[in-house]
């Protein structure tokens, strides 16, 4: 795609990425050849079901994959126009909770027990703003009153937080150095309803002040039409379609797509989730030959159970992976 | 100190009270069913029945056995131990002599096993499967599988018998502690270098591990500021634990080495039927348990704010 003028810069660019985890009963490809971009100040949802590959792509991008079992093997990595895969543990930890954070799937045991919550917003802040122990608790207990924790609990221990308000926290952390991507893995699966809309809303208000693009990892449509600018559907570790929301909601074309918003998918109607379609999805240890949805497709043709789809320019900025929007027709 | 330790404190230690009583008398029951008539022992095989009946008056045998046991369990509460029927000292005096020695011997021993067994337990679980973890873990096995006599006895015929540059036996000088501290030490480091190992792998594949590493902080920033501390707190069990055991008294290391330590006292209270000492050790042993059972518990509320006493 070529640079439009005035169109902003690409902050995320994945391209052919490839991650894999080695375990003893086999390869689990979680990951197969994903393209994904986000622009600078843009927020992309990306969603899918369980096992899609969503937290190993985030994690790869954190380089944070755990190794072993996980390798990437394969792709490119760009934060900012700078590739990050080849880099070494010191350049990468100076990118990690500065430049890129992350806000985890499960909030209730991702702090630290031992520690209090405001050492451990105060530590990142250390960490990359070169300031005093002091002064980066006094900017600790800022980012608490930011996300709506009264300053005088920087003392306390996680413990003594419900699931929310640790999410709360959790986002304190991430954003305390005002990065210019956040990845939000579910950030609010594991909460319950009021405060699920009490934790979106923080998010919605902070990336105002706070953040530069956002990659939403979640399943809940509702909430991707509520936060995000563009949407990524992801099937077996790649993105099978993409387009900015409007367009993905009216308009949508992957038959994996259109199964999970079922037949008349609404931006307007509050909150829907995705629609379980029919079949398991693939075991990722054995991908079926071809198009990997090909199995639970109702339009299948011949040439889908033999070549992968490649990505088909359907509208502006709408991609499809699909044999039936491809311009050689599946003859190729 | 921690808030409400104090009282915390003073409630498990009156607590303790009873708990030793009972040690007492179950010790005090047990040694009534024992072979042997310690008077008649104490004279040895010529002696007349006038001598051991006179004997056993002056040893109290004669009373009835809840009398026997009352005056034990009264002397116990004021603080006195009885007479080694023995040597004829006061029970407290012979303890003073060799309570020291072991549980300098002891600490040494728990202080090299805890120190080496947490960093070669950290190290193994950071570098897991790697060459050194592979090493680590078999010389482990061996620790915990080898008999402690054979491996003082070992140790004297290479370091004073080869080598000849430690002594095989005694007390007194700083070189007499190394080897029965070496050989005490094996046992406890080999448990704790295997608990902090497996305690340690455990901790690190925890969520609040990733999240330390999404901060930018690099691995071993994460291992001293996050994982130790939490990987820590189910070592200090066994800490503690292993400690106890040898300040009870190591007897086969104390008699291979010849060292004046509760161990042997004890020994040679058993062979000589001299209750007053086993009781007294007995009962000693238990104390010193419950304290250091305390202590543990005290430690916890300094690396695990989610335990608390003040309420
Ligand atoms: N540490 C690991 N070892 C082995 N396999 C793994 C590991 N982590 C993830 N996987 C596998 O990789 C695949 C992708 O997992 P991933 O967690 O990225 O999915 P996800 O889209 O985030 O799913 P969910 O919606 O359930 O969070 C799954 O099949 C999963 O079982
Ligand atoms: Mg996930």
């Amino acid at each position: 795609m070529s640079e439009l003028p005035g169109r902003t810069q690409p902050l995320l660019e994945i391209e052919n990425l490839h991650v894999e985890y080695r375990t003893l009963d086999g390869i689990v490809k979680a990951v197969n050849g994903l393209n994904l971009r986000i622009d600078e100040g843009k927020a992309l949802g990306l969603v899918g079901e369980t096992g899609a590959g969503k937290t190993t792509t985030a994690l790869a991008v954190m380089k944070l994959v755990p190794t072993p079992p996980g390798v990437i093997t394969a792709g490119s990595v760009r934060i900012a126009g700078r590739e990050i895969l080849p880099l070494g543990d010191a350049e990468m930890q100076h990118l990690r909770g500065n430049q890129v954070s992350m806000i985890f799937q499960n909030p209730m045991a991702s702090l630290n027990p031992v520690h209090d919550v405001g050492s451990q917003i105060a530590e990142v802040i250390r960490l990359h703003q070169g300031v005093s122990p002091r002064e980066a608790r006094v900017r600790a207990a800022g980012m608490l009153r930011a996300v709506g924790i009264p300053e005088n609990r920087a003392g306390d221990f996680p413990h003594e937080f419900s699931g929310g308000m640790k999410q709360r926290v959790m986002i304190a952390i991430a954003l305390a150095c005002r990065p210019r991507l956040l990845i939000a893995d579910e950030p609010t699966t594991a909460l319950d309803v009021t405060i699920q809309a009490q934790v979106i809303d923080l998010i919605k208000s902070l990336k105002r002040d706070y953040s530069g693009a956002q990659l939403l990892i979640t399943h809940d449509l509702g909430l991707v039409a509520e936060m995000c600018d563009d949407v990524a559907v992801m099937y077996a570790g790649r993105v099978v379609e993409k387009a900015d929301i409007a367009e993905l909601f009216q308009n949508p074309r992957h038959p994996y797509t259109l199964g999970l918003f079922g037949s008349l998918p609404n931006l307007k109607k509050s909150v829907h989730r995705l629609r379980s379609i029919g079949g398991l999805s693939p075991d990722p240890k054995m991908l079926p030959r071809g198009c990997p949805f090909h199995p639970r497709c109702a339009e299948r043709m011949d040439v889908c159970t033999e070549r992968t789809p490649s990505e088909s320019v359907v509208g502006a900025g709408h991609t499809v992976c699909c044999w039936k929007y491809s311009e050689s027709g599946g003859t190729r | 100190m921690k808030k409400g330790l104090g009282k915390y404190v003073l409630i498990r230690l009156v607590g303790a009270v009873p708990l030793l009583l009972v040690v007492a008398v179950i010790v005090f029951v047990l040694l009534q069913y024992a072979p042997g008539d310690p008077a008649e022992l104490m004279l040895g095989m010529d002696a007349t029945p006038e001598n051991v009946a006179q004997m056993r008056v002056k040893m109290g045998l004669d009373k009835p056995l809840h009398v026997q046991l009352l005056r034990f369990l009264a002397g116990l509460l004021r603080g006195d131990l009885g007479t080694s029927w023995q040597s004829g000292r006061p029970v407290a005096e012979e303890i003073g002599r060799t309570l020291p020695v072991t549980a300098y011997v002891s600490f040494v021993a728990i202080v090299i096993s805890s120190v080496v067994g947490v960093l070669v337990g950290v190290l193994s679980a950071v570098r897991q499967y790697s060459l050194v973890d592979n090493i680590v873990r078999v010389v482990v096995l061996a620790g915990v599988s080898m008999p402690v006599f054979w491996l003082g006895l070992m140790l004297i015929v290479v370091f004073s018998g080869f080598l000849g540059v430690l002594p095989s036996s005694g007390w007194g000088t700083p070189k007499h502690l190394v080897l029965p501290a070496v050989t005490l030490a094996t046992y406890p480091l080999a448990m704790i270098t295997r608990l902090t190992r497996s305690s340690m792998l455990e901790v690190i594949r925890q969520d609040y591990v990733r999240t330390a590493r999404a901060k930018g902080l690099s691995m071993r920033a994460v291992i001293v500021h996050h994982a130790l501390q939490n990987a820590f707190i189910p070592v200090v069990t066994v800490i503690g634990i292993q400690f106890g055991v040898l300040l009870a008294g190591a007897v086969l290391t104390e008699s291979v080495f010849a060292i004046p330590g509760i161990g042997r006292l004890t020994v040679a209270a058993v062979f000589a039927r001299d209750y007053p000492v086993i009781r007294a050790s007995v009962v000693l042993t238990a104390a010193i348990f419950v304290l250091i059972n305390l202590l543990v518990d005290i430690s916890y509320t300094y690396l695990d704010p989610r335990i608390r006493y003040d309420n």
